[in-house]
């Protein structure tokens, strides 16, 4: 059933890469998670290595189908997702202070996490299917902003999951960059968005929880409250500082397992690896990650049609933005938003979505040089 | 299209440089500050104090114990947030919830543990153990505190402890002691603090952010403290403590020919133990502000006219400058007038008295009429040799030094010349004389071990130190003590209530006048009575034991001094029966009594005067100035 073309032009060298990453998330999950006083080793690696081995499952199924099949269903997917955001903000289990999941029975997953896929679906679609090709002036894009944005953001805002709300915001302002913008429409944007600012920033500021804000505070200044979010930070910083140049080595790391540092098998993971692998380590597993992003920014330049380019892309940006945050984070030039690593975090729903989102990169490049059949 | 891809490739090649630029400027520039931190997190040094010295008395009777104090203790991140758990919690350990709530406030991190309580019982301890379950992260912590055996018994003299202040903390010599230690804060705990102290181990040890210990780095054990043997004989101190109960006053007993403090009790006194685990607020208030002073040394610290006691030294300058010799008598009338009228203390007079009865009956006016001649660098001179008019130099702080009064002193001081009058008042101990009872005691000793004068020393096992022997005639030393034993055991001697049946004592009363209160702003019924002082040695021959006594606001000295010192002396040599443990016991006292017992009838034939018995002891209450 799978067509041979799709078997020789598949990138191995992608899926290797999405992999190494993943292996090199469980054996830090191991390692921060070791037990010191207990004898038994938790079993948070081996439920990720589970989920890592559904994930894989999902990925090649993704990729046998044509991604064209995904663009046509996008409107209806968003439908489903718009859907399930009203569900969990009905009957949605809470969790960390946030209604977040949908309890299943057998597995509760997060809608928010699925429905940024379909969100670059849609956006890609919608994007690659507008007619004259020409910069989007004021009336399309409030078009765009009515049609697909507002609805879901004020939902995902409800939950509330500022990080999610966040990331469908980037993916759908890069977006529409690449797609091209009128640059008096551009300037006039951020004109008044410079100039709203301060009374903007005042209105949300008040719309904040107080853990969001002192989120921010402790981003600004961590030794503000060293014992809350900002001792989060600091002990971010001393993990990773402590790894220097060549690290503490694998299992040798203390911060983790002594419980310095809170969240570290999660947002934090970074922080563990940096800690036992040090510089070198880092700067290795910096390398793999831009390596899966240059091969999706290679798919949407290479890409059979527009629709490839504008899912690669939105894919991309969306993987991009899910590193940069969370580093942003974990090294203390960004405040704390809960965005996990992705790949190398814990937790089964962020990876499944990722690396759906992955797969719809590797959909597109198989199917590359479809055009010469 | 391909160039907006080519400009987002690039911007997020700038963004990953600027993270490997951050991860660069963390673990390389900043990597050993980091280290550092990191370390500090988890490696923590625990102190094990060192066991400190134990002080025993001069008959290794220990007079303190080291003992386990429980403390309950509590991370601050595992309390209970709910007021109810809080209040159960509260309920469980003896606080209230708002108790447990400052306590915590006072943490500087979360992970901190928080003393709750200190030195908790053991049954509450058993208590807490068998709900600890309930509320994860109490802790029972094992400290080592101090007990100190005889309660307030010998309070002044021991001291207390407490944790080291910031300013000790400060100097070299406390470079050692972890900020949790105990150290000597007053007394001998605190002038032998350097000996009794040891050297505090140390625990180094990795700890998760709970505080929980993960493995041990290295364990430094701690020097125990070394034990000390103090001069002190328990049982004449216990007598001392007993005789002073409920008095305002001091007693001094010193070992006549080394300077060894056998006894050194002031009272009131407080309890030591009280200090052991961190005195509380409203204590150490009660204790500050107490009008009877219980946290002052009356034994070195009260400065009292000598009363008449200072007789003897009156009598011994006027014997040496040749101006009175034993026999030379006076008539006292009652009073005598020298620019004013000055009385005796027995209005009728004491009629024909020669020197040894003016000693023995304490007759003012005799003394008198030496000071209307005597110069009054004499007496000073010989007071001074005896010790008056500058600390003793035991090694206790806070001693004072007295007032010797002479013509070059009131010179420097009153700017004024001396007046001849005023050296009748000094002649009968009166006027600008002041002295400690430690300073008395030590007089005592030099007057009856051939005037030879000690620094009172604290540890048994130190060898004496002569300060100076007294360049005086023998015969005339000789002379006083007769007198000072006729004060005890002839007819019409002023005091007869020291008189004892197990060893010989001689003594002189003495009666310091008050000349208004003596307790600022409080109203006291006996603060306008006299002081009574009592200066005593025994035995006669080869006389071991020289003591001071002095009772603020007790009267006479012959009435309320006097049969304290008798107690005292007694139970130093024929010390209460143990009722176990009697071959030590009887062993270490047994130097002494056996001789001394026999000594009263031996040589005091000819002084004593056999039909008065302890029955005619009433008869000698009258006494004073």
């Amino acid at each position: 059933m799978i067509d041979r073309r799709i078997l020789k032009g598949f990138d191995w060298s992608f899926l290797a890469a999405v992999i190494v990453l993943s292996m090199i998330g469980v054996l830090t999950i191991y390692s921060a998670t070791r037990p010191l006083l207990e004898t038994q080793q938790s079993s948070f690696y081996m439920r990720q290595l589970n989920w890592i081995m559904l994930s894989l499952v999902v990925f090649f199924v993704a990729v046998s189908i044509d991604y064209m099949w995904f663009i046509r269903s996008a409107y209806i997917l968003y439908l489903i997702g718009v859907l399930l955001l009203i569900v969990v903000l009905a009957a949605g289990r809470t969790g960390m202070g946030a209604q977040r999941w949908i309890d299943l029975g057998f597995l509760s997953f997060q809608p928010s996490e699925f429905f940024k896929i379909f969100f670059v679906l849609t956006m890609s679609r919608y994007l690659s299917r507008l007619e004259n090709g020409a910069d989007l002036g004021i009336k399309e894009l409030s078009k765009i902003l009515a049609g697909f944005f507002i609805l879901p953001a004020i939902l995902i805002l409800k939950q509330p999951d500022l990080g999610t709300m966040l990331m469908v915001l980037f993916i759908f302002i890069s977006m529409v960059l690449t797609y091209g913008i009128r640059k008096k429409l551009f300037i006039t944007v951020i004109a008044i968005g410079l100039i709203a600012l301060p009374f903007a920033g005042k209105f949300l500021w008040g719309g904040l929880k107080d853990y969001q804000k002192n989120r921010i505070i402790a981003f600004i200044d961590p030794q503000a409250d060293p014992q809350g979010i900002g001792y989060h930070i600091t002990q971010s910083k001393v993990s990773i500082g402590a790894g220097g140049f060549l690290g503490k080595g694998y299992t040798k790391g203390t911060q983790g397992p002594y419980r310095f540092l809170p969240e570290h098998h999660t947002d934090f993971v970074f922080s563990i690896f940096a800690e036992e692998w040090g510089f070198i380590g880092s700067v290795a597993l910096f390398l793999l990650y831009l390596f899966i992003i240059w091969k999706g920014f290679d798919t949407a330049r290479n890409a059979r049609d527009m629709e490839g380019t504008y899912l690669a892309l939105g894919v991309t940006y969306m993987f991009t933005f899910y590193f940069v945050v969370n580093i942003g984070m974990t090294v203390g030039l960004m405040p704390v938003v809960g965005i996990p690593l992705p790949l190398m975090s814990y937790g089964g729903t962020a990876l499944l979505s990722n690396f759906i989102a992955l797969s719809i990169i590797e959909n597109v490049r198989v199917r590359r040089f479809a055009s010469y059949y | 299209m391909d160039k907006k891809i080519s400009v987002a490739f690039i911007i997020v090649v700038s963004v990953f440089s600027v993270f490997l630029l951050r991860l660069w400027y963390l673990q390389i520039i900043k990597g050993d500050e980091y280290k550092r931190i990191d370390e500090r997190n988890r490696i923590r040094v625990i102190d094990i104090p060192a066991p400190r010295g134990i002080i025993y008395d001069r008959n290794n009777n220990a007079l303190v114990k080291n003992v386990l104090s429980y403390d309950i203790s509590m991370v601050r991140e595992d309390m209970p947030r709910e007021q109810n758990a809080l209040a159960e919690l509260g309920g469980l350990i003896g606080l209230s919830a708002e108790d447990i709530l400052k306590l915590a406030k006072s943490s500087r991190s979360p992970y901190e543990t928080v003393k709750l309580r200190r030195n908790v019982s053991f049954e509450e301890v058993a208590r807490i153990e068998a709900r600890k379950t309930d509320f994860p992260g109490l802790l029972v912590e094992v400290t080592s505190a101090r007990g100190y055996l005889y309660g307030q018994t010998a309070s002044h003299l021991l001291g207390y402890l407490s944790n080291p202040t910031p300013k000790q903390l400060s100097l070299p010599e406390f470079s050692n002691v972890p900020k949790q230690a105990f150290v000597g804060q007053f007394g001998i705990e605190k002038s032998y603090d350097s000996i009794l102290r040891g050297v505090a181990g140390k625990k180094i040890v990795e700890v998760d952010a709970l505080g929980n210990i993960i493995r041990f780095v290295r364990i430094q054990k701690p020097l125990k403290g070394k034990d000390i043997r103090i001069s002190m004989d328990i049982n004449a101190q216990l007598e001392a403590e007993r005789s002073l109960q409920g008095k305002t006053g001091a007693v001094v007993a010193l070992k006549a020919d080394t300077g060894e403090v056998l006894a050194m009790a002031s009272s009131p006194s407080f309890d030591p133990n009280l200090f052991v685990a961190g005195i509380e607020k409203d204590e150490w208030r009660a204790l500050i502000r107490d009008p009877y002073k219980p946290l002052m040394n009356r034994a070195i610290q009260n400065q009292y006219p000598p009363g008449s006691t200072f007789k003897t030294i009156t009598a011994l300058s006027a014997l040496e400058t040749g101006m009175v010799s034993q026999k030379t008598t006076a008539y006292c009338s009652g009073s005598t007038y020298f620019g004013r009228t000055f009385r005796c203390w027995k209005e009728g007079g004491h009629g024909s008295v020669d020197t040894h009865r003016a000693i023995v009956e304490s007759c003012d006016v005799y003394f008198y009429d030496i000071g209307k001649k005597i110069n009054i660098d004499t007496i000073a001179k010989y007071a001074w040799a005896f010790g008056l008019g500058r600390p003793t130099g035991i090694n206790l702080e806070s001693e004072a030094p007295g007032n010797l009064p002479s013509s070059k002193w009131k010179l420097k001081v009153k700017k004024e010349k001396w007046y001849q009058g005023e050296t009748l008042s000094v002649a009968i101990g009166q006027g600008y004389l002041t002295v400690t009872p430690i300073q008395m005691a030590r007089l005592t000793a030099g007057l009856v071990n051939g005037g030879r004068i000690f620094k009172p020393h604290l540890l048994a096992d130190e060898s004496p130190e002569l300060e100076r022997t007294i360049d005086v005639n023998k015969g005339n030393l000789d002379f006083i003590k007769r007198a000072m034993l006729g004060v005890v055991y002839e007819s019409g001697g002023t005091g007869g209530r020291a008189r004892s049946k197990v060893v010989s004592i001689g003594g002189k009363t003495g009666t310091a006048q008050v000349i208004g209160g003596a307790i600022r702003g409080v109203e006291l019924a006996d603060q306008h009575q006299d002081h009574a002082w009592f200066i005593a040695y025994a035995p006669q021959l080869n006389s071991q034991v020289a003591a001071a006594v002095f009772v603020e606001h007790g009267g006479h000295g012959g009435s309320a001094a006097a049969p304290i010192a008798k107690q005292v002396i007694e139970a130093y040599f024929n010390p209460p029966k143990p009722e176990s443990e009697e071959g030590e016991q009887g062993d270490a006292s047994g130097e002494v009594p056996a001789q001394a017992i026999a000594e009263p009838n031996q040589i005091e034939v000819n002084q004593v005067n056999p039909a008065e018995d302890t029955t005619s002891q009433e008869n000698r209450e009258m006494e004073g100035d």
